[in-house]
């Protein structure tokens, strides 16, 4: 039987009126009453496919990106720091701004997959493993900055508590040296937590895969995996464990990372809101990403849309509504303390950030972050998908914008008036950041092409019917009845 | 419309002994398997086969069916031991290696600080860190391990309907090692059951074919 | 002599052979092997402006025979120089040497110990011993080590831009000699520096009696008083002033506190009557009229914005009002003669100086700058004598110095076609010579024209001979010093590159033998009350000759003279724009030019590198419609500039200031695009400012300065601290009781305790602290810091390791009340140092001495530590700066690596040299701790070490300061200088709320203002202004 016979797309409305029928019931994980094997099919088809048109065109836009920001890295470690914009006071900008901006964005992909998974939001179930994906590249992107962005890099292994010929170890005071471990046992921990959801996946495609190549490699990577009751068994019992693992992971390394700019005595950034900012801020700028990631990919893929269903994308944008009114009411917050405080310095950080040259990138991303979100109030804004599209991708900006604020206009502006200095980016901070984005890109798409983009065991697990003598069928006779 | 797996051959009429083979009839036997339409009939063919005693069987699903494991007795993971073990462990390397240097090897004066555990917060962030990060490689490790992976080979790889998609349906395998093992028996049972694709499995010939 | 060791004769088929070349034998292989390096070893091998190690290691050599030569006396000939692995006596390698010298300078000389590391001079220190001096040196003083390894010093002798010997030279010095004793030196002109020196003085009279048409002209090109103090004290009269002694002063447009303007003295004993709770007298006052603001307008307690051309319609003004309180009519009748260009100043702020001055009497100092006019310095003196202040407070000594013509006669006779051989020994008239002479033209008339410089610069291109000067550093001379006491100028290396000192020129003209010293020996045995070796030899070991100082007399105004220069007293141009001229904090008139450390030193006020700038106050500026950096038209008679400006806070309105010695082309690439040159609007008649000139702004794309700080204004934070002397003595301790409203400083765990005896401190007094700059050249030289260039600067990456922030603030925010508060800041030495905390690597961390450690070898570079810093005091290395050239950093491995071997030869051994990617800052010159530490150890032996007296030393900013307002020491001794200090009521430690508990604590700066003055109520408030700032 040809994979693609029985993938047919379907209008939506088929799922807007089931669930006012039965208001008490959750909206089906998967439309149109759809069966195992057609999941199997559909998510497999993406993969088995042939390659389209756009996927080359695409990589080799993000590749070339990616290629210029690896030269300006080897350049800037060839030659100096002071490729850079970067200046005294301003010794941070562009390097942690970025860094910030995708750790950030890396949290919404384990919090999504391992707080809702277990907190058992079903609705999450198909996009978690896109937002898993998302999360490792983001970590990777944001790996790059830390690692090259010092003086001299090829003694970075100083920061490793290794012994050495001084006999100096590493200060486990500095948040930078907490930064470390954060980073590296987060891009761990979920690479393992995306790589083991996907083992069972990858085993069918194993099983369904045509040519040798395909049956060799992915019979690698599943290990071996034949969904044996023990296996299960155990599988089951991992994921809960890594689950809970991941979402403590998530809110040490924001606090972690909060810590670098709260720990210090810099105006501006010496407050304790910080771990709850970078927190909620993660979360935020994260479910933008997702949309921006899931939105295109659903009208690439038309048979994505009996899974990717209009009523979780709807609570997705209320994740987002919830987090960007908390982003907003920190930043209200912060202004408030910095009068309260009565400190001329505290207070003298701010009005320079709102009045002073980084008034232009400030007022930016309050005006962004303040207004934006709060449009997803609206149930017509929630379900207008290219509109959605559009607003989550001003998020992003806006939340470049509030980490670019956060670092720069803080550091230009401290203690002494005498040091103050503007920071202006070079080409060289520019591309190194378009080359992050590049990376990224590249390696989502990679993943769209050769893994799984969905976990189509849960999906299945939670099909109707799919448990014995569950409940699922009458949910599934109901759904029926909606025909 | 009734939905999930394509009907299931066999189910017309019993064909008593004369069993499709999968892999070589050279080879011994290694199991009869058998596919199922819905979880439910895999869990009742358990029920069935446990009251017989049979012990040396395996259930095959595309993903896990709830009550499966209870019906076949299968004991709790042991996993979340291990992980807690390899967090402990965790916590005791993280502080040694925080600890020993900087507090007795090569003690610094670093902002003021103390040198004793009165600066424990310092060291807290690092602590967790690690412990998180062992604790989830313990688990990944651990699920693997436990469950017999990686193993690229399996006998039941020569059972082509098992192989080509083992997500088309709910398969069981009863090896022949089995001390109540007799196909006939147990075929029999199976049809009843109402078990499709009764198969016996031999192991493929050592030199492929 | 150099010795190469031949390799022994190698057969040519080798059964063991070093390489594939010499198994074969080529020729590259017994190329190599007939050096004694292969090349590329040796760094350069003797590249054009590099030296090459065998030149390097002959002139260490060279220089430690020397060395000898500075206590034995007696030079050796250089054939007896050995190489340096026979180490001469006296030196211990690695073990620094110190030589007493002196710096000749226009103002006077500056004694110094110069410090020798194995044969190179590497750094300069005032000399204590010295009578003259506290010790302290100047900016200049300090960059000139770096003057002597510049390596774009001309390096050779040329004829007609073609290489000759120095041979030719002294053929050439013969032929004149020849020609002018047959025709008693007819047609013989030499151009000679202001330099002070008695065997200059010594063989000019010499010269004068062989020659007696000999042309002999000095010239300096910023001008000096000499002339107007020779009419109106009479020949060769100097004032000396006596600031200790001074209650009340009032400055006319001079800055007097400016140790490159006037010498070192000035400073420090004016600082000594500026401590309020000072027991021995009261607190002296200072007014200051002024144009633009000066080191010692920032000093003052009333300061006053008067144009410089109209300085002397505020001394007539005044002059009027104290003869008519002090009924002298003399005075009134000098006052009433000066052409008043009819405009008026505030009565008040006139007759509350006239009251104070006179309550004064005696205990007063007024003195006029150096710019004014003759009729000006003569009013000055009226009122000095009419208050009897001649005498007490001001005093003279009868000088030598003789009367010379000066550029504008030697051009006269140039024009006239008199002059057949010029020789310009130093000096650079080209450049400097007022405009309207059009030197350049006259001088490429003469036939014969040698120049004597350390470049080949603007005159060098005109003249026929270039001969390369001798730095003071490598040549011998003697100087005079303020008193007339006499200083040895001592040679502390060979030359590096043949250059030839005036005296030499000038004996071998006078027809005397050169040998060394000889020519100096003979003068010394002249002025010297005892020429025996002995007294030889203490005159070059303490660096002076005691009692070669002028008499003390008390100067005596000629009525007449006086009359007379008031009388012929030009009258200022009150519509009009005026343009003052001014000497360059960084380039003097243009001589330091090529000294880039001197180039990347902030102006004192603008805080401006790399440049100078055309100052304009605000109202003009608004007027005009620019802002910093737009452009102006400056047009003086029929010549004109264009300069860049900047808006300069106090500076007086419908005026222009801009340094001189900027805007030189085509000499080297160091001082190529940097600056504008104001010569061309310069002429005889007004050197120092001049009135009547039209300025317009130009639509040109604004100028990017180079500014070490943008920011002047405190936003209500109380950083630098001041009151009045009545707040004060009402409550002592006001300044560390500003911290307001701000958290009291509470620690909640016990700090691990700092074990040393020593524990290190620092204290900055604000009140004495003029903002000179020598601290920070003199850190610069200390600690190996490098140079980053303009753009680098524009980037904000300047490396100094202190810093002297400049504070503008005024009580009701208007012109009129500004002040100006300089502020050293350095690394404050935390005990809680937010640096460290933050640092990964552990590479910043403390000493139990209380240091703020900074590890070099450990430090990878995340900055973190310096975004941390409070203060931002940390400089890091954004590229290799001393590796590369600064115009292609940003070539990044493309570029050429490695220094000139000429200024490895200027850094100091004890200090690490950082490379890229790396943090520094200031550790209160630990290496001149430890050095002090280890000379302890070995005093104290086997007994116990803390028991034993640590050496006296001082940091290099401490040392090079001329108010000795840096005080460093052991704070754990009560009775050291810096415990004193740090117990003083003013004592105050900046962003206390923070509680690093730094180490480096301010002395707040006290002003001491009139209440009779208008605007009293504004003085020393800075910190009110910030205040409401702080509320609104």
């Amino acid at each position: 039987m040809s994979t693609t016979s029985n993938i047919t797309t379907t209008q939506e409305t088929s799922e807007l009126n089931s669930p006012d029928l039965h208001l008490l019931e959750r909206p089906p994980q998967v439309l149109n009453n759809r069966n195992p094997l057609w999941v199997t099919d559909a998510v497999c088809s993406i993969v088995e496919g042939k390659t389209p048109l756009w996927w080359y065109a695409a990589i080799a836009f993000t590749g070339t990106f990616a290629a210029i920001g690896g030269a300006c890295i080897l350049y800037m470690i060839c030659t100096g720091v002071g490729v850079w914009g970067s200046n005294s006071p301003c010794f941070w900008a562009w390097d942690i701004t970025n860094f910030i901006f995708w750790v950030s964005m890396a949290h919404a992909g384990s919090l999504i997959s391992a707080l809702l998974f277990l907190t058992r939001q079903k609705w999450s179930l198909s996009i978690s493993r896109a937002a898993e994906a998302m999360t490792v590249f983001a970590i990777v992107c944001a790996g790059v900055y830390p690692a090259i962005h010092i003086g001299r890099v090829w003694f970075v292994w100083f920061l490793f508590p290794v012994p050495n010929s001084y006999g100096m170890w590493p200060n486990f005071s500095s948040p930078l040296l907490w930064d470390v471990f954060a980073v590296t046992s987060y891009l761990t921990v979920s690479s393992l937590f995306w790589f083991a959801g996907m083992i069972p996946d990858l085993a069918v495609l194993r099983d369904r895969a045509t040519t040798k190549v395909r049956k060799f490699a992915y019979g690698i990577v599943s290990l071996g995996w034949l969904g044996t009751a023990r296996q299960w068994r155990h599988y089951e019992m991992m994921y809960v464990l890594l689950a809970g693992l991941t979402s403590v992971l998530v809110v040490t390394v924001t606090t972690i990372v909060a810590s670098d700019c709260a720990t210090s005595v810099v105006p501006g950034w010496h407050a304790t809101i910080f771990p709850f900012y970078f927190m909620v801020g993660a979360v935020y700028s994260g479910s933008a990403a997702v949309l921006t990631l899931l939105l295109p990919l659903r009208l690439i893929y038309p048979q994505l849309r009996d899974l990717i269903t209009p009523s979780q994308l709807d609570k997705v944008c209320k994740l987002l509504l919830l987090m960007g009114s908390c982003v907003g009411y920190v930043y209200v917050f912060e202004l408030f303390n910095a009068w309260y405080s009565a400190n001329p310095f505290e207070r003298g950080a701010f009005w320079e950030r709102f009045t002073g040259s980084s008034a232009w990138y400030a007022i930016t991303c309050l005006s962004i972050n303040l207004t934006v979100p709060q449009l997803f109030w609206f149930k017509a804004v929630r379900r207008c998908l290219p509109l959605v599209f559009v607003l989550a991708i001003l998020c992003n900006v806006g939340m470049w914008f509030e980490r670019f604020m956060i670092v720069t206009s803080t550091l230009t502006h401290d203690f002494l008036p005498s040091s103050w200095k503007d920071f202006h980016p070079t080409i060289v901070d520019i591309l190194t950041a378009t080359g992050t984005l590049g990376i990224f890109f590249t390696l989502f798409l990679l993943f769209i092409r050769f893994v799984p983009i969905m976990s189509m065991n849960e999906l299945k697990a939670t099909l109707p019917g799919a448990q014995p003598h569950g409940d699922a069928i009458n949910s599934n006779h109901l759904a029926e009845e909606a025909h | 419309m009734s939905h999930h797996l394509p009907k299931t051959q066999g189910s017309s009429g019993f064909q008593g002994h004369h069993l499709p083979v999968a892999g070589s009839k050279e080879e011994p036997l290694y199991a009869i398997g058998a596919r199922f339409e819905t979880p439910e009939a895999l869990v009742q063919v358990v029920d069935h086969l446990r009251d017989q005693g049979v012990s040396l069987y395996e259930c095959f699903t595309p993903y896990p069916v709830h009550g499966l494991a209870e019906s076949m007795r299968l004991p709790k993971s042991v996993l979340s031991l291990l992980v807690l073990g390899g967090g402990i462990s965790a916590v005791l390397i993280a502080l040694s290696m925080e600890l020993i240097p900087s507090c007795l090897i090569y003690p610094l004066v670093v902002d003021g600080k103390p040198l004793n555990l009165s600066a424990l917060p310092q060291y807290i962030p690092i602590i967790v860190a690690l412990t998180i990060m062992i604790g989830a490689v313990t688990a990944v490790v651990g699920m693997i391990l436990l469950g017999g992976m990686p193993r690229w080979n399996n006998p039941m790889f020569a059972w082509d309907l098992f192989a080509k998609d083992a997500s088309r349906g709910f398969f069981l395998a009863v090896e022949a090692r089995d001390r109540k093992f007799s196909t006939s028996a147990l075929t029999e049972l199976l049809h009843e059951l109402g078990a499709g694709d009764i198969t016996a499995i031999h192991e493929e010939a050592s030199e492929g074919k | 002599m150099k010795k190469i060791f031949q390799h022994p004769a190698r057969d040519l088929k080798p059964t063991l052979w070093r390489s594939q070349d010499e198994r074969e034998n080529t020729a590259a292989f017994a190329e190599d092997l007939s050096r004694e390096f292969t090349p590329g070893t040796t760094g350069t091998d003797g590249g054009d402006n590099n030296l090459s190690r065998r030149d390097f290691v002959r002139l260490m050599g060279a220089a430690t025979a020397l060395t000898g030569v500075g206590l034995t006396g007696c030079r050796r000939p250089e054939a007896h120089l050995v190489p340096f692995a026979k180490s001469a006596e006296w030196t211990i390698p690695g073990k620094f040497l110190y030589y007493a010298s002196s710096m000749p300078t226009p103002a006077w000389a500056i004694p110094l110990t110069v410090t020798t590391s194995d044969g190179r001079p590497t750094k300069i220190e005032g000399n204590p011993l010295h009578p003259a001096s506290n010790g302290s040196t100047d900016v200049f003083a300090q960059a000139s080590i770096l003057g002597l390894y510049d390596p774009n010093r001309s390096k050779e002798i040329t004829r007609d831009s073609t290489k000759v010997s120095r041979a030719d030279l002294d053929a050439l010095i013969a032929k004149i000699r020849a020609t002018a004793s047959t025709n008693g030196g007819d047609g013989l002109a030499i151009v000679v520096g202001k330099e002070n020196s008695p065997t200059v003085d010594r063989l000019r009279a010499v010269l004068a009696s062989q020659f007696p048409k000999l042309l002999w002209v000095q010239d300096e090109a910023i001008k000096t008083n000499d002339g107007a103090f020779d009419t109106l004290l009479g020949a060769g009269i100097r004032p000396v002033y006596d600031f200790e002694k001074a209650d009340v002063i009032l400055s006319l447009g001079s800055d007097f506190l400016n140790p490159s303007e006037s010498g070192l003295g000035f400073a420090k004993g004016f600082a000594k009557r500026r401590d309020p709770k000072n027991s021995a007298g009261t607190m002296n006052r200072l007014y200051v009229v002024e144009n633009h603001f000066s080191l010692t307008g920032g000093m003052s307690d009333h300061r006053l914005r008067v144009r410089a051309s109209e300085i002397g319609d505020f001394t007539a003004a005044l002059a009027k009002v104290i003869a008519s309180k002090s009924g002298d009519a003399s005075l009134s009748s000098l006052a009433a003669a000066y052409p008043s260009s009819g405009v008026s100043f505030d009565p008040a702020w006139v007759s509350g100086v006239a009251d104070d001055l006179i309550s004064a009497k005696g205990k007063g100092v007024v003195i006029a700058g150096a710019g004014q006019s003759a009729a000006v310095q003569a009013l000055a003196l009226a009122i000095n004598n009419t208050l009897g202040n001649l005498g007490s407070t001001i005093n003279a000594v009868q000088t030598t110095a003789k009367p010379t013509a000066t550029l504008v006669d030697l051009s006269k006779a140039m024009g006239a076609g008199s002059v057949k051989t010029l020789l310009i020994l130093e000096g650079n008239p080209v450049l400097t010579a007022p405009a309207e002479l059009n030197f350049a033209n006259l001088l490429a008339g003469v036939p014969e024209t040698l120049h004597l410089s350390q470049f080949a610069d603007e005159t060098s291109k005109v003249t026929h001979w270039q001969v390369p000067a001798a730095h003071y550093l490598e040549r011998w001379g003697d100087a005079r010093s303020i008193d007339g006491t006499v200083s040895p100028v001592q040679p502390m290396i060979l030359p590096l590159w043949s250059g030839v000192s005036s005296l030499e020129i000038l004996a071998a003209l006078a027809g005397e033998k050169v040998d060394g010293p000889s020519v100096v020996r003979a003068t010394f045995t002249a002025v010297g009350k005892d020429s025996t070796d002995a007294a030889w030899n203490e005159f070059l070991r303490n660096g002076f000759a005691d009692g070669t100082a002028w008499p003390i007399i008390k100067p005596s105004l000629n009525a007449s003279a006086a009359a007379a220069a008031i009388q012929s007293a030009s009258k200022a141009d009150p519509k009009d724009f005026e343009v003052v001229f001014l000497r360059s904090s960084s380039v003097d008139d243009g001589r330091y030019a090529n000294n880039s450390w001197l180039q990347e030193t902030p102006d004192y006020v603008t805080k401006l590198v790399w440049d100078n700038a055309a100052l304009v106050s605000p109202a003009d500026a608004r007027m005009l419609g620019i802002k910093d950096g737009d452009w102006l038209k400056i047009t003086a008679g029929d010549r004109s500039i264009e300069a860049a400006a900047i808006v300069a806070p106090g500076h007086v309105d419908k005026s222009v200031s801009i340094a001189l010695g900027y805007g030189r082309k085509g000499v080297s690439h160091v001082m190529d695009k940097v600056g504008f040159d104001a010569y061309p609007l310069r002429d005889a008649s007004n050197l120092c400012f001049r009135s009547g000139v039209k300025v317009q702004s130009l639509p040109k794309e604004s100028y990017v300065f180079a500014r070490t700080q943008e920011h002047q204004n405190m936003e209500g934070r109380n950083i630098a601290r001041e009151g009045t002397l009545a707040t004060f003595q009402k409550q002592p301790e006001f300044a560390s009781e500003m911290d307001g409203e701000l958290p009291k400083p509470i620690s909640i765990y016990p700090n691990p305790p700092l074990t040393s005896d020593l524990q290190w401190g620092l204290s900055i007094d604000l009140n004495s602290c003029i903002g000179c700059n020598s601290c920070i050249v003199a850190c610069q030289a200390e600690n190996n810091i490098p140079v980053v260039g303009k753009d680098q600067v524009r980037r904000g990456r300047d490396m100094a390791w202190i810093r002297i922030d400049r504070w503008f603030a005024s009580a009701d925010h208007k012109e009129e009340s500004l002040e100006m508060i300089p502020m050293a800041v350095m690394c404050q030495q935390c005990e809680s140092a937010p640096c460290e905390a933050v640092c990964p690597a552990n590479a910043t961390v403390h000493s139990e001495e209380g240091l703020n450690l900074m590890a070099y070898n450990r430090c990878i570079g995340t900055r973190y530590c310096a975004n941390n810093c409070p203060w931002k005091v940390r400089r890091f290395n954004w590229f290799d700066y001393n590796e590369r050239p600064l115009d292609e950093l940003y070539y990044g491995p493309l570029a050429p690596k490695g220094m000139a071997d000429s200024l490895k030869m200027s850094k100091n051994p004890n200090v690490t040299v950082r490379m890229r990617g790396v943090m520094e800052k200031c550790t209160f010159c630990i290496q001149r701790i430890e050095e002090a530490k280890i000379a302890r150890s070995v005093k104290a032996g086997a007994s116990d070490v803390t028991k034993a007296p640590l050496p006296a030393f001082k940091t290099a900013c401490q040392q090079a300061c001329p108010s000795e307002s840096i005080v460093f020491g052991n704070i754990n001794d009560p009775k050291s200088a810096v415990s004193q200090a740090k117990a003083d009521p003013r004592t105050y430690s900046s962003l206390a709320y923070l509680n690093t508990r730094p180490r480096v604590t301010y002395m707040a700066r006290i002003r001491n203002p009139n209440p009779a003055m208008p605007g009293a109520d504004l003085v020393g408030a800075a910190n009110r202004g910030a205040e409401q700032v702080e509320h609104s």
